[in-house]
């Protein structure tokens, strides 16, 4: 496997240039050929028409499109993504910072997502029509139908309004706690490693409801999709000669989830990219402070550089997401060859 | 005592268009060491005989009377529990697409091996030996090495070498072999017969073969019992069934396989429409399809004893003798039956 798997890896990462490149043209282009100019935002509502271009002028936007994205390009490969006009700082810095805080939460949804999913989704299939499965259809309905940002004001007034066991939305931590010394950015992870344990609490009270919304979100899909598959192999002819060969009830359910799995992980990668989308609105909301929010502020206020920025790294990530469901499809499959 | 004795089987499966009677009382006995054919159209009922048996009856399907009693136990009423203990132990399976009922995540050699252990208790290495001789024993060369191997990796014939070898570990008692060679080559299908036959001859399990190939049952076979709209319609030794059939369905199937189609036969083919489970016609069965139908045979048909163990249900069994001799007189024997 080993020179087989160097090599699938290298021709998976030269597949990645193509992608970024095409990404890359179509979020210019969408952010440019909009009305919002950030020369307007910077010069204010007081501001002269020449004043603007003046401004336009100094940030390069007057020049021609091709020469703009040839600049940015170029600068790109050399690792400056520009600079953000509202913080004044560096793109990257800015993306670095916010992303394990936006991976964290995700990590926590979806890991929620993924394991109330499975099991649920196993269950509804070995008993169907049973209770759980009944019970399911309707989480179910309502997990795709509810729209995110309103499952996430439902919980805000349900668990921090009406019952008090949430904390305010209001960020990662509660205010005045020490924080832990920068490893990761992740919160949780750097607070129970340094020993930061009040707050490492107060981070998990805090990510409890901005990641149960992703999980609430993605979950049903991913329960939905796991009784497919698991209702698809526990009616295979494999599961029926299993148990003609006297394979215990258990041992069944077992044969039929690893042969579910591999439909399963490529379901999880693509239920990732969905998380993606769904936790930048649930980050708003939360005032979380993390790469969606980032990317969301900057487009309302047409900071160029950061939302090219953050579409590039979103990109990266859903890439690097589906490369890592392949390779672990490829290691419990032997019929998957890499290549 | 016979090994299996089916008495009476009765199953009803619900359809969309109402209750299918698919078993209309099955009787069949295996004697231990025998291999005994079972015979007929698709949807005569001969899997369904066997699954029934077996215990691993669809959701739909269901044992409305009679008894399958194995080495003096009723199958049917006993406990799943107990159920699984036997299968795969002293009566194991074979069934047709050999590919598609292994686990294709698990290398066979492990397969063998857990039914080893499961059943027998044998210890980890043990049972990767023992597995190991097993694949030996039905001619696959290099076992070690193809013990690793999976089921996408095999041949269609090598892959039912896989599931006799996986049948025969345990050294079951009776061995139900559902249309073990359905799909494969027809070179193939005489090897894996032949490797059936001489494993069963060297352990001294009994066979159930399913089959519609009549020549299959003409050179393996002890006894035949030919099935049709879910009765045991006529059943002898393959000297009996062959030489003299007393069943008008019978008698067209040798026809058949012959191919001395004679004007009669040539009818019976005309109108061999399936019978329709579900509204079926009273008295024989086989009516409707019958060039000798008569008002009597709308009146219950007897199992008439024509000597010698040969039975056919028939109200006419003597009757055929006579047209017998005509089809004789005209087709020259001294050829032998079928492939």
């Amino acid at each position: 496997m080993g020179k087989g798997l160097g090599r699938y890896l290298l021709y998976r990462i030269l597949l990645l240039i193509p992608l970024l490149f095409g990404v890359s043209i179509l979020t210019f282009l969408l952010v440019r050929l909009g009305d919002s100019s950030p020369a307007v935002m910077v010069a204010g509502p007081t501001a002269t028409l020449e004043q603007i271009e003046d401004i336009e002028a100094e940030m390069g936007l007057d020049r021609s499109l091709p020469e703009q994205y040839w600049t940015w390009l170029t600068n790109a490969a050399q690792g400056d993504l520009g600079t953000s006009w509202m913080s004044n700082r560096p793109v990257t810095e800015e993306l670095w910072e916010k992303l394990p805080i936006t991976l964290e939460l995700i990590g926590f949804g979806i890991v929620g997502a993924i394991i109330f999913g499975v099991i649920i989704g196993i269950a509804s299939a070995v008993r169907q029509r049973g209770l759980v499965d009944q019970v399911l259809r309707i989480v179910t309905l309502a997990g795709v139908s509810i729209p995110i940002f309103w499952g996430a004001l439902l919980m805000i007034a349900f668990f921090f309004t009406v019952l008090g066991w949430a904390p305010a939305p209001l960020g990662r931590v509660e205010r005045g706690l020490e924080l832990p010394p920068h490893i990761t950015g992740m919160l949780v992870f750097d607070s129970l490693v340094s020993g930061y344990y009040a707050t490492a609490m107060s981070a998990l009270a805090h990510i409890a409801l901005p990641a149960l919304t992703i999980t609430l979100i993605t979950g049903a899909t991913i329960a939905k999709q796991a009784r497919a598959a698991m209702v698809e192999t526990l009616g295979s002819p494999a599961v029926r000669y299993a148990r003609a060969c006297g394979m215990s009830e258990r041992g069944v359910v077992w044969l039929a989830f690893r042969n579910a799995l591999p439909d399963l992980i490529g379901f999880f990668g693509i239920t990732f990219s969905l998380a993606l989308g769904g936790a930048a609105i649930s980050e708003l909301i939360f005032s979380w402070g993390g790469l969606g929010q980032l990317g969301l502020e900057a487009i309302t206020n047409a900071d160029f550089a950061v939302v090219q920025g953050f579409i590039l790294v979103m990109g990266l990530l859903t890439a690097a997401i589906y490369l890592i469901a392949d390779l672990l499809v490829a290691a419990i499959d032997p019929r998957v060859k890499l290549q | 005592m016979a090994l299996l004795s089916i008495k009476d089987l009765r199953v009803h499966i619900d359809t969309p268009n109402g209750t299918a009677h698919a078993l209309n009382g099955v009787s069949i006995e295996v004697g231990e060491h025998e291999i005994v054919g079972l015979i007929g159209e698709t949807g005569a009922g001969k899997s369904l005989t066997a699954w029934s048996v077996l215990g691993l009856l669809g959701p739909r399907a269901r044992v409305v009377d009679g008894t399958a009693s194995f080495e003096g136990v009723d199958l049917l009423t006993m406990p799943e529990r107990r159920r699984r203990r036997i299968r795969g132990k002293d009566l194991a399976v074979i069934v047709q697409n050999p590919r598609g009922a292994l686990d294709p995540l698990r290398s066979v050699g492990r397969q063998i091996a857990m039914t080893n252990r499961r059943h027998r208790g044998t210890g980890r290495a043990t049972a990767k030996q023992n597995a190991i001789q097993a694949l030996r024993d039905v001619g696959i060369s290099d076992p070690a090495r193809r013990a690793k191997a999976f089921a996408h990796q095999l041949s269609g014939g090598m892959a039912q070498r896989v599931l006799i070898a996986l049948a025969m570990i345990n050294e079951p008692k009776l061995i139900i072999a559902d249309e073990p060679t359905t799909g494969l080559d027809l070179t193939v299908q005489a090897q894996i017969l032949d490797l059936l036959r001489a494993r069963v001859d060297a352990t001294g399990s009994a066979v159930l073969l399913i089959t519609h190939d009549l020549g299959v049952v003409a050179n393996y076979c002890d006894r035949v019992a030919v099935m049709f709209a879910g009765r045991i319609v006529e059943e002898g030794t393959v000297a009996q069934i062959f030489g003299n059939p007393r069943h008008p369905y019978t008698r067209s199937l040798v026809a058949a396989s012959r191919e001395t189609l004679d004007e009669e036969v040539s009818d019976e083919a005309d109108r061999s429409e399936p019978p329709n489970l579900v509204d079926l016609p009273a008295g024989c069965h086989f009516r409707p399809r019958c060039p000798f139908a008569v008002d009597a045979c709308a009146t219950p048909v007897p199992l008439v004893d024509v000597g010698g163990g040969h039975r056919a249900l028939c109200h006419f069994p003597e009757e055929l003798r006579k047209q017998q001799r005509n089809d004789l007189d005209r087709a020259e024997v001294g050829g032998g039956v079928g492939s």
